[in-house]
């Protein structure tokens, strides 16, 4: 006997076909003599019954004969509107843009703030002949001026720093060695 | 024997030795090693590199490394000892591999020599790792300095001063 308290969901899942053969076996030698699984299965059986008959009876009043007209007559009007031109295309952008809430400009804004940031603070670091690398090969990363190195390509497997000493002219590489 | 016989003799052992002194003196040049080619450029490059040992474990400064205090105090460690340093005299395209503390290995290549510049490729090994901790093509002014550093050892840090030069080689290698 599997037991009426576990009926629930033994039964459920043997009706979903979820046990394994031997288990499968055992319940249902089980079921015979338990009314409360026997109860259970035909609850389950009775839902089944239910459930397919509605099913059955919508998709009968649907109707499909328009079906791939419909799909044909969607794609012949987004091709149209795609061949369309760019005062139309630019209406179609706008449209999609129009109902963005106020956040996705703000994030926008900052993104593009932030790459402005970015470029700008390159150009300060080069202009300051400063250089840092990490990982692959790279373009040249350093330059320096008279009586300094020039580096004309640099790969390391850890983090590289390199700059000039300016009063002893001398270049430093330093290679990281903290993970 | 009479005095015209004696001065013939003495003249031939006068040539004899001044020949053999020519001949030995040009033996000795082509022993020693050429910086020049015949154009006036640079044959070779003398290559200097020492290896430090910088910690802030106390105060003490190898005197052997006075020359480059000024560089050595823009890395601000209080202590500095010089753990190795060799001199190499290495043609244009052969390389010069240097054995460093720690296990490591640099290896450096003199490319070429244009407009006071020296061409070096150099590449610092690690272990047993067959891909280079850092590898580097830079130039170099003549008689600069290159310096490789923060790779950690015995409590501190290793700096590693690479010169190059195309002046006359004065071979000396120090070793602790």
């Amino acid at each position: 006997m599997a037991g009426c308290s576990h009926s629930d969901r033994l039964v459920s899942l043997l009706y979903d076909g979820e046990l394994d053969a031997a288990r499968q076996r055992d319940i249902a030698f089980d079921l015979a003599d338990c009314p409360d699984c026997t109860r259970r299965r035909d609850v389950l059986d009775r839902t089944h019954e239910v459930v397919t008959q509605t099913l059955d009876s919508a998709t009968s009043r649907l109707d499909f004969s328009d079906f791939w007209t419909g799909i044909e007559h969607r794609i012949a009007v987004q091709t149209e509107s795609r061949s369309r031109g760019w005062t139309r295309r630019f209406h179609l952008w706008r449209l999609q843009w129009q109902p963005a809430p106020f956040w996705t400009w703000s994030v926008g804004a900052a993104a593009a703030l932030l790459i402005v940031t970015g470029v700008v603070t390159s150009h300060w670091l080069t202009g300051r002949d400063a250089g840092f690398e990490r990982g692959t090969a790279a373009p040249p990363p350093f330059s320096g001026s008279d009586g300094q190195a020039r580096i004309d390509s640099l790969s390391a497997a850890e983090t590289v720093l390199v700059w000039n000493e300016p009063t002893s002219n001398a270049t430093v590489i330093w290679v990281s060695d903290t993970p | 024997m009479s005095e015209p016989i004696i001065h013939r003799r003495l003249a031939s052992c006068l040539t004899a030795v001044f020949g053999l002194l020519a001949l030995a003196s040009a033996a000795g040049a082509q022993d020693q090693p050429s910086n020049r080619m015949p154009g006036g450029e640079p044959a070779a490059v003398q290559l200097r590199v020492q290896t430090v040992l910088a910690t802030d474990a106390s105060q003490d400064f190898d005197t052997r490394l006075t020359s480059m205090r000024s560089q050595l105090q823009a890395f601000r460690y209080s202590a500095y000892r010089l753990v190795q340093e060799e001199r190499r005299h290495v043609g244009f395209g052969s390389q010069a591999d240097f054995s460093l503390p720690g296990g490591r290995f640099l290896q450096v290549v003199p490319q070429q020599f244009v407009d006071e510049q020296i061409a070096l490729r150099v590449l610092l090994m690690e272990g047993g790792t067959p891909s280079p901790l850092m590898s580097t093509l830079l130039s170099l002014p003549n008689r600069g300095t290159l310096f490789v550093a923060g790779r950690k050892h015995q409590g501190g840090t290793l700096i590693i001063r690479i010169g190059a030069s195309t002046d006359t080689p004065a071979p000396v290698t120090v070793q602790e």
